[in-house]
């Protein structure tokens, strides 16, 4: 039985497209999962396209329903048509192109959009609009036009008309995918102050392996199941499977990996640039050592 | 052969109006026969808009742009285009044909081809792109996006270009669709000498095809020069809001203990190398027991520093150092 403690829990789901909708008629786009995400986690899904990233969002928050198994957001079966629009605030979806998601006139009415459709009285609205400017940085933005803002920025709105829904989990389906490297850092940082000062559970599908490693757990699906699941340095240990499955590791675990495997003496894991610029140092070092004292 | 010179090339957006905005300012470029140049910069620098100069799509505003020396007029303007072939950002959208045989041959429509040649053609730039005669008579919308794009990017080279420009082809490709599209590049490049000019904001493909690279910051070039030694200016990259590929990064931080490093290294190969060299010469021995070096100094001693210096090698492979880097 699902507990609240977990925002997300999934119970053998299966996902099948209909005969039409999919890329592979009748191929099950999910095929299994089963697992649970606390409340306050931060974590990465990583997959090769078509390994069933995005159909796994969209059941979370409802927008398909699994062919078989159960999806309980905050303890809610998405099944439940009742409480749909509970799911569904619980949690809040960001896609990747930020101009299918953009209808306002202004930032603000664009961000005014969710909260006005929980039923929240005028003057809450207007408190939570605000206020979730300000969390994204962009209040002296709230009149502009959005269609004019630069794709980061347009990104930071569509953030803050979800947290204006007070969520309790962020889900972004590649968000990061089309923006510039300064852009991404922007929402990247974002994510980590939500999630850790105001302890929003953040999945973040991407397929830049960069910003997975600035993860807490990170979640590899391949062919429409779990892989790998748990934190990044053990994930970016395995370089050849991910690589198997269309994947990049970070750099600096690539590198690591490679001397590793030429029987360097370095240790598994390393995804932090100054972790490993001390490691190698002591590597280096190391050799040093060893001739001296023969 | 083509070659492209941009001479103080400046490029305006509704010029004399109140929302004009300068894209380009002062771009000189010469862009060779063959040359593999990489376009840097944020959104919104001016990438496309130096694209899109490059084929004539626009015009500039200030400064010229010549093709084998002469300026580009309205008569040469259709051959210019296939010669320069330019894959727009996100071409999957321009894809409209019944089948994707049909939408790669649309661009040899009207050049007085034969079928028979427009089929051979068309097979070739399906091929090159990697994907097999299977696709000729699916539909180009019941494809992936990966497929999509390479389906459309087939149907600029069919054209057989002597330049190929392309404006970030690989966003929102995951990672081996990514590997593979650039793969397919560069494989073109050397099989047909053709010229590229690729936009992107992955520094870490920058750094791994391009030969030279073009940073813009706010329309102007910030940076031009060798990948290694764009990559190596860290705190310019930072500045205009790009970032060095993170290998470089590591590299450069691990320069200030092991000062003999190259600090150009901008891919996990040459890394890998490059610490592999070093760890066997930290492993080298000076010759003299009192760890001095041969030359008979104590400036080693002195300043504690590891048997290197620029006479790098081992002659004799002894495992022994014969003088360091004072010396």
């Amino acid at each position: 039985m699902a507990t609240k403690k977990h925002i997300v829990e999934t119970q053998g789901v299966e996902f099948s497209y209909g005969a039409c909708g999919g890329p592979v008629p009748g191929a099950k786009a999910l095929d299994g999962i089963s697992l649970r995400i606390e409340k306050g986690e931060f974590v990465a899904l990583v997959g090769g396209n078509g390994s069933g990233k995005t159909t796994f969002a969209r059941l979370l928050n409802a927008l398909l329903l699994p062919t078989s198994g159960t999806v309980y957001i905050d303890g809610i079966d998405t099944k439940d048509k009742e409480r749909l629009w509970e799911v569904r605030r619980v949690a809040g979806m960001v896609f990747q192109n930020p101009d299918s998601q953009i209808i306002g006139t202004t930032v603000e009415e664009d961000v005014a959009f969710g909260p006005e459709n929980l039923g929240l009285e005028p003057e809450e609205t207007r408190r939570r609009v605000r206020e979730a400017l300000r969390r994204v940085g962009m209040e002296r933005h709230a009149d502009s036009p959005p269609h004019l803002l630069s794709g980061g920025r347009k990104q930071l709105v569509s953030i803050a008309g979800i947290i204006a829904m007070e969520p309790g989990c962020l889900i972004l389906d590649e968000a990061t995918a089309l923006l510039d490297p300064t852009a991404r850092e922007e929402i990247m940082e974002l994510l980590r102050r939500l999630n850790r000062e105001e302890g929003i559970t953040v999945l973040h599908i991407t397929h830049d392996m960069e910003e997975a490693a600035l993860a807490d757990r990170v979640i590899v699906m391949h062919a429409g199941r779990v892989a790998l699941d748990g934190k990044p340095s053990e994930v970016f240990s395995r370089a050849s499977l991910l690589r198997e499955m269309g994947l990049d590791i970070p750099q600096v675990a690539e590198l690591s990996e490679r001397l590793r495997g030429e029987g360097f003496d370095l240790p598994s894991g390393l995804l932090d640039t100054d972790a490993a610029v001390a490691a190698l140092e002591r590597m280096l070092a190391g050799s040093r050592h060893a001739v001296h004292t023969t | 052969m083509l070659s492209i010179r941009l001479e103080n090339l400046s490029h305006t957006y509704q010029r004399g109006t109140p929302v004009e905005k300068t894209a380009l300012h002062n771009i000189t470029l010469l862009i060779e026969p063959g040359m593999f140049l990489g376009i840097a910069g944020r959104s919104g620098s001016g990438k496309t808009t130096l694209l899109q100069h490059l084929n004539g799509l626009l015009k500039p505003t200030s400064g010229c742009i010549t093709f084998n020396g002469s300026p580009m007029d309205g008569h040469g303007m259709r051959d210019l285009r296939r010669r320069v072939g330019l894959v727009f950002q996100h071409p999957e959208n321009q894809l409209f044909e019944e089948t994707v045989c049909r939408d790669i041959a649309f661009g040899l429509s009207g050049t007085g081809l034969s079928p028979a040649e427009i089929d051979i053609r068309v097979r070739g730039a399906l091929e090159a792109v990697g994907l097999g005669e299977t696709f000729l008579n699916r539909s180009p919308f019941e494809l992936s996006g990966g497929e999509k794009r390479r389906v459309a990017i087939a149907g600029v080279i069919v054209t057989d270009p002597s330049v190929l420009v392309l404006d970030e082809p690989t966003a929102g490709l995951d990672p081996r669709g990514r590997r593979e599209l650039l793969d397919h590049i560069v494989a073109l490049r050397r099989e047909r000498g053709m010229t590229v000019v690729l936009a992107t904001h992955d520094m870490e493909q920058m750094a791994r095809h391009a030969e030279q690279v073009m940073v813009l910051e706010n329309g102007s070039s910030a940076l031009f020069g060798t990948a290694r030694d764009v990559f190596r200016d860290v705190g310019t990259l930072e500045r205009v809001g790009l970032e060095a590929p993170r290998i470089t990064i590591l590299m450069s931080k691990l320069k200030k203990v092991f000062p003999e490093i190259d600090d150009g290294i901008v891919t996990v190969d040459a890394a890998v190398e490059e610490l592999k060299r070093l760890h066997r010469r930290q492993g080298l021995r000076w010759r003299d027991h009192d760890e001095r070096c041969a030359r008979g100094s104590v400036c080693c001693r002195e300043f504690g520093s590891p048997p290197v210096g620029p006479q790098d090698e081992d002659p004799d492979g002894d495992g022994i150092y014969d003088a360091c880097i004072s010396c």
